[in-house]
Protein backbone atom coordinates (compact mmCIF):
# COMPACT_ATOMS: atom_id res chain seq x y z
CA UNK A 1 0.00 0.00 0.00
CA UNK A 2 2.78 2.41 1.01
CA UNK A 3 4.79 1.76 -2.17
CA UNK A 4 1.68 2.19 -4.33
CA UNK A 5 0.89 5.42 -2.51
CA UNK A 6 4.41 6.77 -3.07
CA UNK A 7 4.16 5.83 -6.76
CA UNK A 8 0.78 7.59 -7.16
CA UNK A 9 2.09 10.60 -5.20
CA UNK A 10 5.05 10.91 -7.58
CA UNK A 11 2.73 10.82 -10.58
CA UNK A 12 0.49 13.53 -9.05
CA UNK A 13 3.52 15.61 -8.14
CA UNK A 14 4.76 15.39 -11.75
CA UNK A 15 1.33 16.09 -13.31
CA UNK A 16 0.62 19.08 -11.10
CA UNK A 17 4.17 20.15 -10.28
CA UNK A 18 5.67 20.63 -13.76
CA UNK A 19 3.09 23.21 -15.00
CA UNK A 20 3.26 25.03 -11.65
CA UNK A 21 7.07 25.07 -11.80
CA UNK A 22 7.01 26.46 -15.35
CA UNK A 23 4.53 29.18 -14.33
CA UNK A 24 6.61 29.91 -11.19
CA UNK A 25 3.57 29.36 -8.94
CA UNK A 26 5.69 28.44 -5.93
CA UNK A 27 2.98 28.70 -3.31
CA UNK A 28 0.70 26.33 -5.26
CA UNK A 29 3.62 23.92 -5.77
CA UNK A 30 4.42 23.98 -2.05
CA UNK A 31 0.76 23.31 -1.15
CA UNK A 32 0.56 20.34 -3.51
CA UNK A 33 3.79 18.92 -2.08
CA UNK A 34 2.74 19.43 1.54
CA UNK A 35 -0.67 17.72 1.00
CA UNK A 36 1.03 14.75 -0.66
CA UNK A 37 3.60 14.53 2.15
CA UNK A 38 0.77 14.58 4.72
CA UNK A 39 -0.96 11.70 2.87
CA UNK A 40 2.27 9.63 2.87
CA UNK A 41 2.97 10.56 6.51
CA UNK A 42 -0.50 9.40 7.59
CA UNK A 43 0.01 6.08 5.80
CA UNK A 44 3.40 5.59 7.50
CA UNK A 45 1.89 6.50 10.87
CA UNK A 46 -0.85 3.91 10.34
CA UNK A 47 1.67 1.26 9.23
CA UNK A 48 3.64 1.83 12.45
CA UNK A 49 0.45 1.40 14.49
CA UNK A 50 0.38 5.01 15.74
CA UNK A 51 -3.19 6.43 16.05
CA UNK A 52 -4.33 8.61 13.15
CA UNK A 53 -6.23 11.92 13.70
CA UNK A 54 -9.64 10.23 13.32
CA UNK A 55 -8.62 7.52 15.86
CA UNK A 56 -7.59 10.25 18.31
CA UNK A 57 -10.87 12.16 17.79
CA UNK A 58 -12.82 8.94 18.30
CA UNK A 59 -10.99 8.07 21.53
CA UNK A 60 -11.41 11.60 22.87
CA UNK A 61 -15.07 12.14 22.02
CA UNK A 62 -16.66 8.69 22.21
CA UNK A 63 -17.13 8.68 26.02
CA UNK A 64 -19.06 11.98 25.85
CA UNK A 65 -20.98 10.78 22.78
CA UNK A 66 -21.93 7.56 24.59
CA UNK A 67 -23.26 9.62 27.51
CA UNK A 68 -25.37 11.86 25.25
CA UNK A 69 -26.59 9.30 22.71
CA UNK A 70 -27.13 6.47 25.17
CA UNK A 71 -29.63 3.86 24.08
CA UNK A 72 -32.83 4.15 26.15
CA UNK B 1 -7.39 35.30 -8.80
CA UNK B 2 -10.07 32.59 -8.89
CA UNK B 3 -11.97 32.07 -12.12
CA UNK B 4 -15.58 32.83 -11.20
CA UNK B 5 -17.76 29.73 -11.34
CA UNK B 6 -21.53 30.27 -11.36
CA UNK B 7 -24.33 27.89 -10.40
CA UNK B 8 -28.07 28.47 -10.65
CA UNK B 9 -30.55 28.32 -7.74
CA UNK B 10 -31.99 25.14 -9.21
CA UNK B 11 -28.56 23.48 -9.22
CA UNK B 12 -28.01 24.77 -5.65
CA UNK B 13 -31.19 22.95 -4.51
CA UNK B 14 -30.31 19.64 -6.17
CA UNK B 15 -26.72 19.71 -4.91
CA UNK B 16 -27.92 20.09 -1.33
CA UNK B 17 -30.58 17.43 -1.92
CA UNK B 18 -27.84 15.04 -3.12
CA UNK B 19 -25.93 15.71 0.11
CA UNK B 20 -28.92 14.66 2.24
CA UNK B 21 -29.82 11.72 -0.01
CA UNK B 22 -26.26 10.37 0.12
CA UNK B 23 -26.39 9.53 3.83
CA UNK B 24 -30.12 8.74 3.82
CA UNK B 25 -29.44 5.71 1.67
CA UNK B 26 -26.55 4.55 3.89
CA UNK B 27 -26.48 3.32 7.51
CA UNK B 28 -27.58 6.55 9.22
CA UNK B 29 -31.39 5.96 9.35
CA UNK B 30 -30.72 2.57 10.99
CA UNK B 31 -28.61 4.25 13.68
CA UNK B 32 -31.38 6.78 14.23
CA UNK B 33 -34.02 4.05 14.59
CA UNK B 34 -31.69 2.14 16.93
CA UNK B 35 -31.53 5.25 19.12
CA UNK B 36 -35.01 6.76 18.90
CA UNK B 37 -37.04 3.63 18.06
CA UNK B 38 -40.58 4.31 16.86
CA UNK B 39 -40.05 8.06 17.35
CA UNK B 40 -37.24 8.24 14.78
CA UNK B 41 -39.42 10.08 12.27
CA UNK B 42 -40.25 12.72 14.91
CA UNK B 43 -36.50 13.26 15.46
CA UNK B 44 -36.13 14.02 11.76
CA UNK B 45 -38.98 16.56 11.87
CA UNK B 46 -37.37 18.28 14.88
CA UNK B 47 -33.94 18.21 13.18
CA UNK B 48 -35.51 19.79 10.08
CA UNK B 49 -36.82 22.63 12.27
CA UNK B 50 -33.40 23.21 13.90
CA UNK B 51 -31.68 23.08 10.53
CA UNK B 52 -34.01 25.70 9.05
CA UNK B 53 -33.18 27.97 12.01
CA UNK B 54 -29.48 27.39 11.37
CA UNK B 55 -29.99 28.09 7.66
CA UNK B 56 -31.29 31.57 8.54
CA UNK B 57 -27.93 32.36 10.17
CA UNK B 58 -25.94 30.97 7.24
CA UNK B 59 -28.09 32.85 4.71
CA UNK B 60 -27.79 36.06 6.74
CA UNK B 61 -24.01 35.73 6.89
CA UNK B 62 -23.95 35.05 3.15
CA UNK B 63 -25.81 38.33 2.56
CA UNK B 64 -23.78 40.29 5.15
CA UNK B 65 -20.55 39.22 3.45
CA UNK B 66 -21.45 39.24 -0.26
CA UNK B 67 -19.27 37.06 -2.46
CA UNK B 68 -17.59 35.42 0.52
CA UNK B 69 -17.89 31.89 1.88
CA UNK B 70 -17.32 31.05 5.57
CA UNK B 71 -13.60 30.51 5.06
CA UNK B 72 -13.28 34.02 3.62
CA UNK B 73 -15.54 35.81 6.07
CA UNK B 74 -13.88 34.16 9.07
CA UNK B 75 -10.69 35.96 7.92
CA UNK B 76 -12.65 39.20 7.39
CA UNK B 77 -14.20 38.97 10.88
CA UNK B 78 -11.33 37.63 12.97
CA UNK B 79 -8.32 38.91 11.11
CA UNK B 80 -5.49 37.32 9.13
CA UNK B 81 -4.17 34.90 11.74
CA UNK B 82 -7.02 33.88 14.07
CA UNK B 83 -9.43 34.01 11.13
CA UNK B 84 -7.31 31.46 9.28
CA UNK B 85 -7.21 29.17 12.35
CA UNK B 86 -11.04 29.21 12.54
CA UNK B 87 -11.52 29.17 8.75
CA UNK B 88 -9.37 26.07 8.16
CA UNK B 89 -11.68 24.00 10.38
CA UNK B 90 -14.43 24.09 7.74
CA UNK B 91 -12.33 22.56 4.92
CA UNK B 92 -10.85 20.01 7.33
CA UNK B 93 -14.38 19.04 8.40
CA UNK B 94 -15.37 18.59 4.75
CA UNK B 95 -12.34 16.37 4.18
CA UNK B 96 -13.28 14.22 7.17
CA UNK B 97 -16.92 13.92 6.01
CA UNK B 98 -15.77 13.04 2.48
CA UNK B 99 -13.54 10.24 3.73
CA UNK B 100 -16.22 8.85 6.08
CA UNK B 101 -18.96 9.01 3.43
CA UNK B 102 -16.80 7.38 0.78
CA UNK B 103 -15.86 4.62 3.22
CA UNK B 104 -19.57 4.04 3.93
CA UNK B 105 -20.41 3.85 0.23
CA UNK B 106 -17.55 1.46 -0.53
CA UNK B 107 -18.64 -0.74 2.40
CA UNK B 108 -22.13 -0.89 0.90
CA UNK B 109 -20.74 -1.77 -2.54
CA UNK B 110 -18.37 -4.30 -1.00
CA UNK B 111 -21.11 -6.01 1.01
CA UNK B 112 -23.87 -6.02 -1.60
CA UNK B 113 -22.37 -5.96 -5.11
CA UNK B 114 -18.67 -6.82 -5.09
CA UNK B 115 -17.99 -9.07 -2.06
CA UNK B 116 -14.82 -10.59 -3.56
CA UNK B 117 -13.25 -7.25 -4.52
CA UNK B 118 -10.90 -5.61 -1.99
CA UNK B 119 -12.39 -2.42 -0.55
CA UNK B 120 -9.30 -0.47 -1.56
CA UNK B 121 -10.03 -1.15 -5.24
CA UNK B 122 -13.63 0.11 -4.82
CA UNK B 123 -12.35 3.20 -3.02
CA UNK B 124 -9.70 3.90 -5.67
CA UNK B 125 -12.17 3.74 -8.56
CA UNK B 126 -14.64 5.94 -6.66
CA UNK B 127 -11.98 8.53 -5.95
CA UNK B 128 -10.77 8.53 -9.59
CA UNK B 129 -14.31 9.53 -10.67
CA UNK B 130 -14.45 12.14 -7.88
CA UNK B 131 -11.06 13.64 -8.77
CA UNK B 132 -12.12 13.88 -12.42
CA UNK B 133 -15.40 15.60 -11.49
CA UNK B 134 -13.76 18.11 -9.13
CA UNK B 135 -11.01 18.89 -11.63
CA UNK B 136 -13.72 19.83 -14.14
CA UNK B 137 -15.11 22.34 -11.63
CA UNK B 138 -18.20 22.88 -9.51
CA UNK B 139 -20.30 23.87 -12.52
CA UNK B 140 -19.94 20.36 -13.94
CA UNK B 141 -20.84 18.77 -10.59
CA UNK B 142 -23.83 21.14 -10.35
CA UNK B 143 -25.10 20.18 -13.81
CA UNK B 144 -24.74 16.48 -12.99
CA UNK B 145 -26.69 17.02 -9.74
CA UNK B 146 -29.37 18.94 -11.62
CA UNK B 147 -29.96 15.90 -13.81
CA UNK B 148 -29.52 13.18 -11.17
CA UNK B 149 -31.24 14.90 -8.22
CA UNK B 150 -34.82 14.74 -9.64
CA UNK B 151 -34.20 11.11 -10.68
CA UNK B 152 -33.24 10.25 -7.07
CA UNK B 153 -36.31 12.05 -5.74
CA UNK B 154 -38.71 10.32 -8.15
CA UNK B 155 -37.07 6.93 -7.48
CA UNK B 156 -37.37 7.36 -3.72
CA UNK B 157 -41.02 8.46 -4.00
CA UNK B 158 -41.86 5.47 -6.25
CA UNK B 159 -40.10 3.08 -3.85
CA UNK B 160 -42.04 4.51 -0.90
CA UNK B 161 -45.36 4.30 -2.78
CA UNK B 162 -44.62 0.66 -3.68
CA UNK B 163 -44.11 -0.39 -0.05
CA UNK B 164 -47.15 1.40 1.43
CA UNK B 165 -49.21 -1.89 1.50
CA UNK B 166 -46.49 -3.50 3.67
CA UNK B 167 -46.60 -0.82 6.39
CA UNK B 168 -48.40 -1.94 9.59
CA UNK B 169 -49.63 1.08 11.54
CA UNK B 170 -49.71 -0.77 14.88
CA UNK B 171 -45.90 -1.18 14.66
CA UNK B 172 -45.51 2.62 14.68
CA UNK B 173 -47.69 3.07 17.79
CA UNK B 174 -47.40 4.15 20.61
CA UNK B 175 -45.35 7.31 20.09
CA UNK B 176 -43.13 8.93 22.76
CA UNK B 177 -43.30 5.84 24.96
CA UNK B 178 -39.71 6.41 26.21
CA UNK B 179 -40.34 10.11 26.81
CA UNK B 180 -39.00 13.07 24.85
CA UNK B 181 -35.23 12.57 25.41
CA UNK B 182 -34.68 9.92 22.66
CA UNK B 183 -36.54 12.16 20.18
CA UNK B 184 -34.48 15.20 21.16
CA UNK B 185 -31.07 13.49 21.21
CA UNK B 186 -32.02 11.64 18.01
CA UNK B 187 -32.83 14.99 16.40
CA UNK B 188 -29.37 16.30 17.38
CA UNK B 189 -27.82 13.14 15.91
CA UNK B 190 -29.63 13.41 12.56
CA UNK B 191 -29.18 17.20 12.51
CA UNK B 192 -25.42 16.71 12.39
CA UNK B 193 -25.84 14.76 9.14
CA UNK B 194 -28.47 17.06 7.60
CA UNK B 195 -26.18 19.87 8.78
CA UNK B 196 -23.55 18.89 6.21
CA UNK B 197 -25.71 21.24 4.14
CA UNK B 198 -23.60 24.04 5.64
CA UNK B 199 -22.08 23.52 2.21
CA UNK B 200 -24.68 26.18 1.31
CA UNK B 201 -22.20 28.73 2.57
CA UNK B 202 -19.75 27.61 -0.12
CA UNK B 203 -22.50 27.75 -2.76
CA UNK B 204 -24.04 31.16 -1.90
CA UNK B 205 -21.09 33.22 -3.26
CA UNK B 206 -21.13 31.30 -6.56
CA UNK B 207 -24.94 31.27 -6.94
CA UNK B 208 -26.28 33.58 -9.64
CA UNK B 209 -28.90 34.80 -7.11
CA UNK B 210 -27.24 34.79 -3.66
CA UNK B 211 -30.44 36.15 -2.08
CA UNK B 212 -32.06 32.78 -2.89
CA UNK B 213 -29.64 30.95 -0.58
CA UNK B 214 -32.17 30.43 2.20
CA UNK B 215 -34.94 29.43 -0.19
CA UNK B 216 -32.68 26.87 -1.89
CA UNK B 217 -31.62 25.40 1.42
CA UNK B 218 -35.21 25.36 2.70
CA UNK B 219 -36.46 23.45 -0.35
CA UNK B 220 -33.55 21.00 -0.32
CA UNK B 221 -33.69 20.31 3.40
CA UNK B 222 -37.49 19.99 3.38
CA UNK B 223 -37.36 17.46 0.53
CA UNK B 224 -34.42 15.61 2.09
CA UNK B 225 -35.89 15.56 5.60
CA UNK B 226 -39.22 14.33 4.21
CA UNK B 227 -37.39 11.41 2.55
CA UNK B 228 -35.45 10.50 5.73
CA UNK B 229 -38.57 10.84 7.85
CA UNK B 230 -40.68 8.64 5.54
CA UNK B 231 -37.85 6.10 5.36
CA UNK B 232 -37.63 5.94 9.16
CA UNK B 233 -41.42 5.70 9.50
CA UNK B 234 -41.78 2.98 6.85
CA UNK B 235 -38.81 0.99 8.15
CA UNK B 236 -40.41 0.87 11.60
CA UNK B 237 -43.85 0.22 10.08
CA UNK B 238 -42.60 -2.71 8.01
CA UNK B 239 -39.96 -4.37 10.21
CA UNK B 240 -40.73 -3.00 13.70
CA UNK B 241 -38.40 -0.66 15.61
CA UNK B 242 -36.15 -3.35 17.08
CA UNK B 243 -35.49 -5.22 13.84
CA UNK B 244 -35.10 -2.03 11.73
CA UNK B 245 -32.67 -0.57 14.28
CA UNK B 246 -30.44 -3.64 14.07
CA UNK B 247 -30.32 -3.64 10.27
CA UNK B 248 -27.31 -2.18 8.49
CA UNK B 249 -29.40 -0.52 5.80
CA UNK B 250 -33.21 -0.67 6.32
CA UNK B 251 -33.87 1.21 3.07
CA UNK B 252 -32.12 -1.49 1.07
CA UNK B 253 -34.12 -4.20 2.88
CA UNK B 254 -37.36 -2.32 2.09
CA UNK B 255 -36.55 -2.23 -1.64
CA UNK B 256 -35.90 -5.99 -1.57
CA UNK B 257 -39.49 -6.55 -0.50
CA UNK B 258 -40.99 -4.82 -3.55
CA UNK B 259 -42.52 -7.25 -5.97
CA UNK B 260 -44.82 -6.11 -8.75
CA UNK B 261 -46.96 -8.98 -10.04
CA UNK B 262 -44.30 -11.48 -8.86
CA UNK B 263 -42.33 -10.67 -12.00
CA UNK B 264 -40.70 -7.25 -11.45
CA UNK B 265 -38.36 -7.54 -8.46
CA UNK B 266 -34.84 -6.68 -7.23
CA UNK B 267 -35.48 -2.97 -6.78
CA UNK B 268 -32.42 -2.84 -4.51
CA UNK B 269 -30.49 -2.05 -7.69
CA UNK B 270 -32.34 1.29 -7.86
CA UNK B 271 -31.41 1.93 -4.22
CA UNK B 272 -27.73 1.15 -4.88
CA UNK B 273 -27.71 3.43 -7.95
CA UNK B 274 -29.06 6.26 -5.79
CA UNK B 275 -26.52 5.50 -3.04
CA UNK B 276 -23.52 5.43 -5.35
CA UNK B 277 -24.61 8.35 -7.54
CA UNK B 278 -25.60 10.72 -4.75
CA UNK B 279 -22.56 9.66 -2.71
CA UNK B 280 -20.11 10.35 -5.53
CA UNK B 281 -21.74 13.74 -6.20
CA UNK B 282 -21.61 14.66 -2.52
CA UNK B 283 -18.00 13.58 -2.01
CA UNK B 284 -17.10 15.55 -5.16
CA UNK B 285 -18.73 18.66 -3.67
CA UNK B 286 -16.93 18.08 -0.37
CA UNK B 287 -13.52 17.63 -2.02
CA UNK B 288 -14.21 20.78 -4.08
CA UNK B 289 -15.06 22.67 -0.88
CA UNK B 290 -11.90 21.39 0.82
CA UNK B 291 -9.69 22.32 -2.16
CA UNK B 292 -11.27 25.77 -2.49
CA UNK B 293 -11.15 26.44 1.26
CA UNK B 294 -7.51 25.42 1.62
CA UNK B 295 -6.59 27.52 -1.43
CA UNK B 296 -8.31 30.56 0.07
CA UNK B 297 -6.65 30.05 3.46
CA UNK B 298 -3.20 29.84 1.88
CA UNK B 299 -3.98 32.50 -0.72
CA UNK B 300 -3.50 30.49 -3.91
CA UNK B 301 -4.45 31.81 -7.34
CA UNK B 302 -6.49 28.69 -8.20
CA UNK B 303 -7.74 25.60 -6.36
CA UNK B 304 -7.32 23.24 -9.33
CA UNK B 305 -3.76 22.02 -8.52
CA UNK B 306 -4.91 21.04 -5.01
CA UNK B 307 -7.64 18.68 -6.27
CA UNK B 308 -5.55 15.53 -6.88
CA UNK B 309 -3.53 15.79 -3.63
CA UNK B 310 -6.78 16.47 -1.72
CA UNK B 311 -8.40 13.40 -3.25
CA UNK B 312 -5.33 11.33 -2.39
CA UNK B 313 -5.49 12.56 1.20
CA UNK B 314 -9.20 11.65 1.42
CA UNK B 315 -8.41 8.19 0.00
CA UNK B 316 -5.72 7.62 2.63
CA UNK B 317 -8.05 8.80 5.42
CA UNK B 318 -10.86 6.53 4.14
CA UNK B 319 -8.48 3.58 4.16
CA UNK B 320 -6.59 3.99 7.42
CA UNK B 321 -9.16 5.54 9.73
CA UNK B 322 -11.46 2.57 10.24
CA UNK B 323 -10.54 -1.09 10.64
CA UNK B 324 -14.05 -2.30 9.91
CA UNK B 325 -17.73 -1.54 9.65
CA UNK B 326 -18.34 -1.59 13.42
CA UNK B 327 -15.64 1.03 13.99
CA UNK B 328 -17.13 3.26 11.27
CA UNK B 329 -20.62 2.95 12.79
CA UNK B 330 -19.29 3.66 16.30
CA UNK B 331 -17.49 6.76 15.04
CA UNK B 332 -20.57 7.95 13.12
CA UNK B 333 -22.79 7.42 16.16
CA UNK B 334 -20.70 8.66 19.08
CA UNK B 335 -17.86 10.91 17.87
CA UNK B 336 -18.99 12.44 14.57
CA UNK B 337 -22.09 14.24 15.95
CA UNK B 338 -19.97 16.12 18.50
CA UNK B 339 -17.43 17.24 15.88
CA UNK B 340 -20.24 18.21 13.52
CA UNK B 341 -22.13 20.21 16.17
CA UNK B 342 -18.92 22.09 16.97
CA UNK B 343 -18.26 23.01 13.33
CA UNK B 344 -21.78 23.36 11.91
CA UNK B 345 -23.35 25.21 14.83
CA UNK B 346 -20.64 26.34 17.26
CA UNK B 347 -18.17 27.88 14.82
CA UNK B 348 -20.84 29.54 12.68
CA UNK B 349 -22.65 31.02 15.70
CA UNK B 350 -19.29 32.24 17.00
CA UNK B 351 -18.59 33.95 13.66
CA UNK B 352 -22.13 35.38 13.60
CA UNK B 353 -21.79 36.84 17.12
CA UNK B 354 -18.30 38.17 16.43
CA UNK B 355 -19.51 39.83 13.21
CA UNK B 356 -22.27 41.59 15.18
CA UNK B 357 -20.01 42.53 18.11
CA UNK B 358 -17.12 43.77 15.95
CA UNK B 359 -19.58 45.35 13.47
CA UNK B 360 -17.84 43.63 10.55
CA UNK B 361 -19.48 43.66 7.16
CA UNK B 362 -18.38 42.60 3.69
CA UNK B 363 -17.98 45.12 0.90
CA UNK B 364 -20.83 45.25 -1.61
CA UNK B 365 -20.23 43.63 -4.99
CA UNK B 366 -20.85 46.11 -7.83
Amino acid sequence: MLLALIFVSMIIELIEGIPLFKKKMWRELATVTVLIVIAIFLEIVNTLGIPTPIHILKDLLSPLGKAIFKHP
Amino acid sequence: MFKKEIISTNQFVWMLFSVITSFTVLQIPALLIFHAGRDAWLSVVLAWFFDVLLAIVYAYMGMRFPGQNFVQYSITILGKYFGRVVGIMFPLFFLMVASILMRGISMLINNKILPQTPMLVVLCFGYIVIAYAVKKGIEVIARACEILGPIYLISLVLIFISVIPLVKLNRIKPQLMEGFYPVFSGSIFILTFIGICIMMSMYIPICNRPQNGFLAKFIAVSLGAAMVSILALFSVGIFGAEQAGNMINPGLEITRMISIGNSIEHFEVVWLIIAIGAGIMTVSSLIWAFSLGISQIIGLRTYKPVVYPATLLALVLSTISFDGGVELINFSFYAFPLIAIFVETGLEMFLFIMALVLKKRGSKIV
